[in-house]
């Protein structure tokens, strides 16, 4: 095997050197097609800011709307690998990008960026929309701890799609993962369950959002960065490992 | 060049490849042979690095592919024409990889020209034909212009006209100086496509041989002509003798 014919061949006309962005575009693109998964993020969020309208409880961040977005957000999250594998498409995607790491970030940044827009946007419904009642004030830590709220659900979702790979399952453990445990698992009971509820990505921003529980300020946004720590790496490694 | 050596890959109890070594050489088309269940598709999964071996390695231009970040340009794949988002568009899914590639818009109008989809390509691909998902797929394995091409069944659904286009499609790329290696059960297809046959049965190489010697193998009354020229059936009549013991999947005699 001579050194020759290991180099890459003299690159054509019509393509460039690949940088980062351009695989982050690649995902983009593929995020908002099919034009179902933009029509239904949209639509998740005006349920949102309709729900928090409606809710009579005088906080700015309202409970509902938020683990509305949280399982919209995961869902989002999910989708991006989910589909890959449910329609053979990653086998594709991984000739064109064989280096899995570099895949995985550029999925992540996309998840992270979308999921952190949809946050925001309801975070700031939400604020103009309690105004009248509660001088509509929030602090920069609280919206900040609405807008990351959206990316820990999305990389959490993603796990989800990377542990399962299929399509129902991944929707019905995302469900239970946001939005079940933290319905079943609240911080006023027993020693186990306030400490397990505790460690959940809505406490923890429930505590930065609305100041409810008895975590620490740095306590709760430790667990929302090791939630979305964890979530890269289990997919990263996962995948990294996996014959698809 | 494809090269892999002693490549073996073990599912739990089952050996699906067993010590495969071969090279797969530039400037001809090789077919790659064996019955159901013989390895092929695990063979170039492992190739490309979407299977990790058991044990042994495979090299494509020297170095594994797995290690290179970008793929179009290095190797153009077809692996199964199902690979891809039925909700997409064609021309939606190839811009995707040629945009992860830093390949531009123009390519991808290109290569929908060159395998006949320009007029369907903003149609989506859960409404195409099996044939027409094949083309795609040909189509993204040309976008990079690359210098090896891995086809694993692509002739299945094409209709004549599309068969004999992929035929002198294949021809030509390997003409061009490329590795072309094309995995197939069509031994009539093969016979007008391959130059060089690697044959493998129950995950172990069988043969590695030209054309015209592994058609020799065929048994009487099949009669062999002068190379190149090959006798008409007698590379289904030797395929099937030389892969007879590993054949896997068989369908059952009429009574």
């Amino acid at each position: 095997m001579s050194a020759e014919t290991a180099v890459l061949p003299a690159r054509p006309a019509f393509a460039r050197r690949a940088r980062v962005t351009d695989l982050v575009a690649a995902e983009w693109l593929k995020l908002w097609s099919p034009w179902y998964t933009a029509a239904a993020s949209a639509a998740v969020v005006v349920l949102s800011v309709v729900i928090a309208q409606h809710d009579p409880k005088p906080v700015v961040f309202d409970a509902p709307a938020w683990l509305l977005m949280m399982l919209a957000a995961g869902l989002l999250g999910a989708q991006t690998v989910v589909t890959e594998h449910a329609t053979g498409l990653v086998r594709s995607t991984l000739t064109a990008v064989p280096d899995r790491r570099r895949l995985v970030a550029a999925k992540a940044a996309v998840v992270v960026g979308v999921t952190a827009a949809l946050a925001l946007v309801l975070a700031s419904a939400d604020i103009v929309n309690s105004r009248p009642t509660t001088a509509g004030s929030a602090t920069p830590g609280q919206i900040a701890a609405c807008g990351a709220l959206g990316p820990v659900c999305g990389l959490a979702g993603m796990a989800v799609a990377t542990l399962a790979r299929h399509l129902a399952t991944t929707a019905a453990g995302v469900c239970v993962v946001l939005g079940a445990l933290p319905l079943f698992l609240q911080p006023k009971q027993n020693r186990w369950e306030h400490d397990v509820s505790n460690a959940l990505p809505y406490y923890s921003w429930s505590r930065l959002a609305s100041g409810s529980g008895t975590m620490t300020v740095p306590v709760a946004w430790g667990t929302l960065a090791a939630w979305a720590v964890a979530s890269f790496l289990i997919t990263v490694i996962i995948l990294d490992r996996r014959d698809v | 060049m494809i090269e892999t050596h002693e490549l073996t890959k073990r599912f739990k109890n089952v050996t699906a490849v067993d010590g495969l070594t071969f090279t797969v050489q530039p400037g001809r088309v090789t077919g790659f042979l064996g019955p159901n269940g013989s390895g092929k598709s695990t063979t170039l999964r492992m190739i490309l690095g979407l299977n990790e071996p058991t044990h042994g390695s495979a090299l494509i231009d020297g170095r594994r592919f797995r290690d290179a970040g970008t793929g179009l340009r290095r190797v153009g794949v077809l692996l199964d024409a199902g690979d891809v988002h039925k909700g997409r568009s064609a021309r939606t899914h190839l811009m995707a990889l040629a945009r992860s590639n830093g390949i531009g818009k123009r390519r991808v109008a290109r290569v929908l020209e060159e395998v006949g989809l320009s007029a369907v390509a903003r149609r989506r691909v859960g409404g195409y034909s099996l044939g027409m998902r094949q083309r795609l797929g040909i189509a993204a394995a040309l976008l990079g212009d690359p210098p090896v091409l891995i086809f694993d069944e692509p002739i299945n659904g094409l209709d004549p006209e599309g068969i004999r286009w992929a035929r002198e499609l294949f021809r030509q790329l390997a003409a061009e100086g490329r590795t072309v290696f094309v995995s197939s059960h069509l031994m009539s297809e093969m016979e007008h496509t391959a130059d060089h046959l690697i044959v493998i049965g129950g995950g172990k190489l069988l043969a590695d041989e030209s054309l015209a010697t592994f058609a020799g193998r065929a048994p009487a009354p099949a009669t062999v002509p002068a190379v190149p020229a090959v006798a008409p059936g007698a590379l289904e009549a030797a395929f099937m003798t030389v892969t007879a013991d590993s054949a896997e999947f068989r369908a059952g005699d009429r009574p």
